[in-house]
């Protein structure tokens, strides 16, 4: 060992709880890079892998698309995967109702992962002429088929291919959106055995209904005419997927999908999460720069006189930095792999404890695995040797500047400017000899105090950032959850209300808290004045009328609140609901619609038009909007009896049915589960939407994660009380003399404590005058990062910033009362020796 | 031969009314053997001067050349190994490195340059010293006598061009001060180190070849002792 490295081992052992309290900084830092960027990784991954399991890993689906037209779609650079199937025709069930089966090929490289088949029963075709089908299929009417069972399917050629069960097929031409009639041509006859039967697949609105998966060699989709396709964009983000999409525009509405708005969402949720992750990483690597070089100083400060002498003998600036990058690298050494360490330790277990819960949320057995890349590895290494590079040489370079001399004559304080020293007039007004002595001494100490003040000012600001992340995370999430429901049951389209008594029996589904069904006109109306609010969705001077019913009971029930008997409203006569909602900053608000409201609502079959379609007249008006379900969103609302839809129905547009239902604790899943074989079973049409899953499970993921963050943050703000006390501790210790001197000249308890209450409160002051502004700052920062996946206004956590500014002055009061502890109590005499410095 | 050459040299603190003039244009040389004693009032620029010639603290205008080198001419770093070389410090207060042994403490020049040590010198400086039975201690279990031989070691185990002392027993005894003096006169005499030592006491002056009196920064007396 030569004579540097000794000297700096010897020093680090003397000032060991500086060097500890380095040492646990670089720790905790690594630890903290290292743990937030594993667990956000692992946490994403996990995450993707779930719903990649669950629903493939397709973001656009087209459910109807020309091999031609497939081949010269533009923006084919975003996309990083496709997935075809054919369309090979499609099976016709019912003529009057235009129902008919989609026959699909797929093959099995598809069934891998793009479109996952979940087995109900049988096996996944794996050879030429066999096929699966779906439940739906299997359900329909009097159809049965079994496992095993050969078929011949009468594969029919349909003009559309569309959402089943329509007779009409809306589709655009030239900008207007038309009706026409589905047709079909015989094309062959197709021999499939049946090896299995597979879940509902929900592929977009064509691949939705009944299916025949049929096996096919990739190279006979890659030939095929028709095809169904879903892709995969590269990076996937709302704008993206919008360029994509653009290529697409002319199509109808439901042959072009978004099929996995949760990807989408997901991707860019997990974009925030990067952000987020490496604002925090950034942050970390601050708070650490600060606190380790802060670490430094204190030692250096204790040994300058040491290196003064050292100087005077000839010790070059060279050999300074030597010791203290060799002090710095040791510890690096030391703490890097600790760090990693710990944080590999910490998110190994994290994920263990967190599996059974993620699991739980997002429904899969998926386990978390630790995810880590080297590079982000090599990445935080470096971070950490150049935090800590920067930490130990910054502080001897501003040091060896200095002349030695001080340090060989004894004199603690370097440079004292004559002009610095002078208070100003209202300090020593307001807290007399006590308050101008601590405000010398605060100018003094200038340099010493501002480490402290810098590592303060960071975890103020790292703490108000994370409350307003929270915050916004808190307002984007509800700005998702639009209905107060658990599930839905999209009950699809109904010639009249006949059928509704059927529906309304799924209400009585084990499991049900409470829900209802609304019925409605499967068509839009509109309504003309010149007078509507804003937030109103107005098209071309026109604002949509829905004319709703509820089922019995629900009906019933709103009836007799509202006054209204049943015979009020027979005819074309309605309850009229003044009031609509809108959402603003995640809330959902109400406004009036009419000043004086008309006593016959004229309604108007297309937007912009002035034909009078139907008249209804206006039997009860509500000064407030229904309240318990999503309904009323930027519209006006009619309720009728569901006979009066009927007769408003026009010509074969027939009645649409929805259930909402709010699940029993715990009951979630298995209701979904009854509820689809409720519906299978009862040969209704309804497919169900667990309208929490994706937002509850983001929700859990976010409140899991805040709920991280906080500790790691506490973990900091630990570390942080730390080295503030050794800070001020070896202020106050350096000052000991000083102290002495001013207490044997008869400064007593009282000034004394005076003196120390003025430097707390001036050094507060400082922290909160520069972190509320900052935090402010990254705040709104967090908040444009955010505002980009979701709008709401900015605002910050008033409360938390108030009481963190009280929690920083009374955290400063407490520590700088207890590290005077000593130089309080002590023995005077003791102090005044010069040696007792030293 | 002229060991030390001061010319003109100038050092001035703060400015206008507070100007200090510490040390006001002085001007003299040494020769190689010398041992020559400052002595003036307290402030009147002793310890000031003293830094300035070890080359610690630089001068406002003048030049120190030691064995025909100025100084001043040097780099920081060229300065710093100049001093580990070619002079020696000592101090009232001895200023060793507390986290050092004694022998570490002596050796420390030649260990900062990565100097092989002569072990029969150095056993012949301790002997000589009397503290070879207290390698191994940290200057903290010392009396203060014995750090300041250890501190007169390190700074002649370099044999450097001039030793610096100020006040060295200033802060001993009388038993304590003669040893020290004694150690001092003997290496001037034994080895023919160049020696400037400050001083208040008037016997130790006595004992010096030559006596270089201050006052307000400026040299009033400059005599040779006649023994
Ligand atoms: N850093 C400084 N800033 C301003 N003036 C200084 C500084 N250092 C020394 N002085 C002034 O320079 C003058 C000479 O100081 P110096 O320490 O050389 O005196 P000295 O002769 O060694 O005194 P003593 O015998 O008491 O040690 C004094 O008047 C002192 O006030
Ligand atoms: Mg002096």
């Amino acid at each position: 060992m030569n004579i540097i490295q000794k000297l700096t081992v010897r020093f680090m052992k003397r000032n060991r709880t500086t060097s500890i309290v380095i040492l646990v900084g670089i720790i905790l830092s690594v630890a903290l890079m290292m743990g937030l960027f594993l667990f956000s990784t692992s946490v994403y991954r996990f995450s993707r892998d779930a719903t990649i399991k669950k629903d493939g890993d397709l973001h656009v689906t087209v459910g109807d698309i020309s091999r031609e037209r497939l081949e010269t779609l533009p923006n084919q650079e975003l996309v990083e995967k496709r997935t075809l199937l054919s369309l090979m025709g499609v099976e016709k069930i019912d003529q009057d109702h235009g129902t008919h089966f989609i026959v699909a090929g797929i093959s099995p490289e598809a069934m891998k992962e793009s479109v996952p088949l979940k087995i109900v029963e049988g096996r996944l075709p794996a050879h030429e002429g066999e096929a699966v089908i779906t439940q739906r299929v299997n359900s329909y009417e009097d159809k049965s088929l079994t496992v095993g069972q050969k078929v011949v399917i009468d594969l029919h050629q349909p003009n559309h291919y569309a959402y089943p069960s329509n007779e009409y097929v809306q589709t655009v031409e030239d900008g207007q959106s038309v009706l026409s009639l589905f047709e079909y041509t015989k094309d062959r006859d197709l021999p499939v055995t049946i090896v299995g039967i597979v879940e509902n697949v929900n592929l977009g609105r064509v691949m939705r209904g009944g299916v025949y998966f049929v096996y096919q060699t990739s190279e006979e989709i890659s030939v095929a005419d028709r095809l169904w396709a879903g892709f995969v964009i590269k990076d996937i983000s709302t704008k993206r997927l919008d360029d994509f999409c653009s290529g697409l525009h002319d199509l109808e509405y439901n042959l072009l999908e978004l099929t996995h708005y949760y990807p989408t969402v997901q991707s860019e949720m997990s974009l925030l999460m990067k952000a987020g992750t490496y604002s925090l990483l950034v942050i970390v690597a601050l708070v650490g720069v600060a606190l380790i070089q802060n670490g430094f100083l204190i030692s250096l400060s204790r040994r300058m006189r040491d290196l003064s002498v050292l100087s005077s003998i000839g010790m070059t600036r060279r050999q300074k930095w030597m010791m203290s990058l060799t002090e710095g690298l040791g510890l690096y050494f030391i703490g890097m792999p600790l760090g990693i360490a710990a944080g590999f330790a910490v998110v190994t277990v994290l994920l263990k404890v967190m599996t059974p819960k993620m699991q739980n949320i997002l429904e899969t057995d998926v386990t978390m695995q630790l995810a880590w890349d080297p590079l982000t590895l090599v990445i935080i290494a470096v971070a950490a040797f150049v935090t800590l590079f920067i930490a130990s040489v910054i502080p001897v370079v501003r040091t060896s500047k200095k002349s030695p001399l001080p340090g060989v004559r004894l004199q603690e304080d370097i440079k004292i400017k004559l002009k610095s020293l002078k208070s100003p007039k209202i300090i020593s007004r307001l807290f007399g000899v006590g308050g101008e002595i601590a405000w010398k001494n605060m100018r003094r100490n200038r340099r010493r105090f501002k480490g402290a003040l810098v590592v303060l000012v960071f975890s103020m600001v790292l703490f108000l950032t994370l409350s307003s992340v929270t915050l916004y995370m808190d307002i984007s999430m509800r700005r998702i959850v639009l209905g107060q429901d658990d599930i839905e049951v999209d009950c699809t389209k109904h010639k009249d209300s006949k059928e509704f008594a059927r529906y309304e029996k799924l209400l009585e589904t084990e499991g049900i808290k409470d829900g209802y069904l609304i019925y409605a006109l499967n068509d839009d109306y509109f309504y003309g004045s010149d007078r509507f609010a804003d937030e109103l969705d107005i098209l071309g001077g026109n604002i949509q009328v829905a004319i709703i019913s509820f089922d019995s009971k629900t009906l019933g029930r709103l009836l007799s609140d509202w006054h209204v008997s049943r015979e009020d409203l027979e005819g074309k006569r309605a309850v009229l609901v003044n009031q609509f909602f809108y959402q603003e900053d995640g809330h959902r608000r109400a406004q009036d619609i009419f000043d004086i409201t008309p006593s016959k609502i004229e309604l108007m079959s297309t937007e912009g038009h002035h034909e009078v379609a139907m008249t209804i007249e206006v039997a009860k008006v509500l000064s407030e909007g229904l309240d318990f379900c999503a309904l009323g969103e930027y519209t006006l609302q009619l309720i009728v009896l569901p006979e009066t839809l009927d007769l408003l129905a026009r010509e074969g547009r027939g009645l649409r049915v929805n259930m909402y239902v709010n699940a029993e604790d715990n009951q979630l899943q298995p209701l979904i589960k009854r509820l689809e074989t409720k519906i299978y079973e009862e040969k209704l049409h309804g497919y169900v939407f667990n309208m929490v899953a994706d937002v509850q499970s983001t929700k859990d993921l976010v409140s899991l994660s805040s709920m991280l963050i906080y500790c790691f943050l506490a973990m900091i703000l630990l570390i942080v009380m730390v080295n503030i006390y050794n800070v001020l501790s070896s202020s106050l210790r350096s000052r000991r003399r000083e102290f002495a001197v001013l207490r044997s000249v008869g400064m007593g308890e009282k000034e004394f404590r005076q003196m120390l209450r003025v430097e707390s409160f001036i050094y507060s002051l400082k922290v909160v005058l520069y972190g509320i502004p900052l935090a402010v700052l990254t705040s709104f920062v967090v908040y444009q990062a955010i505002g980009v996946a979701i709008e709401f206004s900015f605002r910050i956590p008033y409360l938390t910033f108030f009481l963190s500014a009280v929690a920083v002055t009374v955290i400063i009061m407490l520590i700088i009362n207890l590290g005077s502890r000593k130089v309080r109590k002590g023995n005077i005499l003791d102090a005044l020796k010069w040696e007792a410095d030293l | 031969m002229d060991i030390l050459t001061v010319q003109n040299l100038k050092k001035y603190y703060g400015k206008d009314e507070t100007l200090v003039k510490a040390i006001d244009d002085i001007s003299f040389s040494v020769e190689k053997g010398d041992f020559v004693a400052i002595i003036g009032p307290s402030g009147s620029g002793k310890s000031t001067l003293m830094h300035a010639i070890g080359g610690v603290d630089r001068p406002t205008d003048g030049k120190v050349l030691i064995d025909n080198q100025d100084i001043y001419q040097l780099s920081d770093e060229k300065l710093a190994i100049f001093r580990r070389r070619q002079v020696g410090l000592i101090y009232q207060f001895y200023n060793l490195i507390p986290i050092l042994t004694v022998e570490e403490n002596i050796k420390l020049p030649l260990l900062l340059d990565h100097q092989k040590v002569d072990d029969d010198k150095f056993n012949e400086l301790v002997r000589q010293l009397g503290i070879d039975d207290r390698l191994n201690h940290l200057p903290n279990q010392l009396s203060g006598g014995q750090q300041q031989r250890v501190s007169i070691g390190r700074s002649l185990i370099y044999s450097p061009a001039i030793v610096l002392a100020d006040e060295p027993t200033g802060n001993l005894d009388s038993d304590a001060s003669r040893e020290i003096v004694e150690l001092l006169i003997d290496s001037n005499q034994r080895l023919n180190q160049t020696i400037l030592i400050i001083t208040h006491d008037e016997r130790i002056a006595m004992r010096a070849k030559r006596i270089l009196a201050l006052k307000d920064g400026k040299i009033v007396r400059d005599e040779r002792v006649r023994k």
